[in-house]
């Protein structure tokens, strides 16, 4: 059994991504919506049609598909409030990401996460350490590990291994409510490994980032991984369970 | 059957090989069903002394058989001279990026009307790092798409194996260039074999994995997820490479 922790259902490309996972035997796909479909500030409007897009995908397909809450912090707490309760009320909604439009240092995240502490929902932040193309708000590791340290009873999943790096790594080493994805970047070798060495096998989830990725591929890095048989099935499914039932 | 034709040897100042040494890769990648290859000095990108790195290379390639050592050239090492007159050199990698050069520089130019005089291939590194993921003290270039793509049209005889290209890099850089292959390594998008088949056809398209910089698997994954036909997977696996490189008659 697999679960794909990191996709994005976008307007054309959804179904032939299902078809794909089917393929590779994934099981359940996680959408987290269609996230830069209108750039990386989107309207209270963008925002609601974004997520009326992945209830609609989850719906579709329910026993293939979780969906998750867009949000940007930016937008009026009073509507990001209600477009989760909104998206919850739905039942296909299992968490809520964050991709670029905030730093998650800024206290514009506080009422989101003050809300996800409540209804113990994990969140999903896009994060990576770039050398090159970072975004003005772009969030890195060392921001994620400062907000898990304010809000240690929230579940949150550092998206990208590849992107975050061995430094990534360390930077969540002693924030036990992060994991992190394993999506992101080239599949670069001794990566997994490290992860399991320094965060142990149970806070690692697996992700492909598709349809960017290939849900193949990326894979790849984890089935010819130097790991023992437990430790991939905790990050190609257990600890994914877990995580969408708390 | 596959070739491949992205794979390195060497120490990389960025990353620990999960290989203690050239044996047990090359047993790895024969299990995997990799049955020849070109390997490369990664060594070369950054170490003054190319001559060196290569001999490395040959030495610890002795007896590999079907995985050849592919030699380091740079314009600014005259070493590239012999090397074109040597048996033991038909495929050459340069390291534009790393070397400080462009392929349409003055300084290139004698190298490649000689390599396609003495029909040689070139093999170029476009980058071996995703450049966002570079230490912040070294960011190296990727060698510009358009630059390899004018000089396959300045040298129609030419040969030139480009490694390391994203998926949206293939169609400026194959356009109108028949003579320009480029490998799967860093190629990704959603059903990736089927996507570049469609988009840009097989001809110029090889195996590669980036070996050991990446995952082996992630690149096999490719050929097994594709929906092809054999014929047209064979040319992907080891077909082309065998048309382009002129080794491996013998498997």
């Amino acid at each position: 059994m697999i679960i794909d922790f990191h996709a994005h259902n976008t307007l054309r490309e959804t179904d032939i991504l299902l078809q794909s996972a089917l393929r590779n035997g994934i099981s359940k796909v996680v959408l987290l919506g269609d996230v830069l479909r209108f750039g990386y500030y989107p309207t209270e409007a963008q925002i609601r049609e974004i997520n009326d897009d992945t209830i609609h995908a989850v719906k579709k397909v329910p026993d293939l598909c979780y969906g998750f809450c867009f949000l940007n912090p930016a937008n009026d707490p009073s509507f990001m409030l209600e477009e989760l309760d909104r998206c919850l009320q739905e039942h296909a909604i299992k968490g809520v990401k964050l991709e670029v439009s905030v730093n998650c240092r800024d206290d514009l995240l506080h009422p989101v996460m003050e809300k996800l502490q409540e209804y113990n929902l994990p969140l999903l932040h896009h994060c990576w350490y770039k050398t090159v193309g970072k975004c003005k708000d772009e969030s890195d590791p060392s921001d994620i590990a400062y907000l898990a340290r304010l809000f240690p009873s929230v579940k949150m999943v550092m998206a990208h291994l590849a992107g975050c790096g061995y430094r990534g790594i360390e930077d969540i080493v002693e924030c036990p409510n992060v994991y992190v994805d394993t999506s992101g970047g080239q599949p670069v070798a001794g990566l997994v490994e490290y992860a399991v060495r320094r965060l142990g096998s149970a806070r690692i989830l697996f992700g492909s980032d598709a349809p960017y990725r290939d849900v193949t591929c990326q894979l790849g890095r984890i089935c010819r991984a130097a790991l023992d048989e437990e430790s991939k099935d905790r990050i190609l499914y257990r600890n994914a369970k877990d995580l969408l039932k708390s | 059957m596959i070739l491949d034709m992205n794979l390195s040897w060497g120490h990389w100042p960025f990353q620990y090989f999960g290989f203690p040494n050239l044996p047990d890769m090359i047993h790895f990648l024969e299990k995997a069903g990799i049955r020849g290859g070109l390997v490369r000095s990664a060594e070369a990108a950054f170490a003054p002394d190319l001559e060196l790195c290569n001999r490395k290379l040959f030495e610890d390639l002795k007896g590999a058989d079907a995985f050849i050592p592919v030699p380091a050239v740079s314009p600014f090492y005259s070493e590239w001279k012999a090397l074109c007159d040597s048996s033991k050199a038909s495929v050459c990698a340069i390291f534009p990026g790393y070397h400080g050069y462009s392929v349409l520089s003055d300084e290139f130019a004698a190298l490649a009307e000689t390599f396609e005089k003495k029909n040689r291939t070139l093999l170029i590194v476009v980058r071996q790092e995703d450049e966002r993921a570079q230490n912040k003290l070294c960011r190296i270039p990727a060698v510009p798409i358009d630059e390899i793509n004018a000089l396959g049209k300045r040298h129609p005889g030419l040969r030139i194996i480009c490694v390391n290209c994203y998926f949206g890099e293939l169609q400026p850089l194959l356009k109108d260039t028949p003579n320009i292959f480029a490998d799967i390594a860093f190629v990704e998008t959603l059903n990736t074999l089927d996507t570049v088949i469609e988009k840009i056809g097989c001809q110029q398209i090889v195996f590669g994995s980036h070996t050991p910089f990446l995952y082996t698997e992630a690149a096999l994954r490719k050929l097994r997820d594709s929906s092809a036909d054999k014929k047209v997977m064979d040319s992907i696996a080891f077909q082309n490479a065998k048309r382009i490189v002129n080794y491996w008659i013998h498997l």
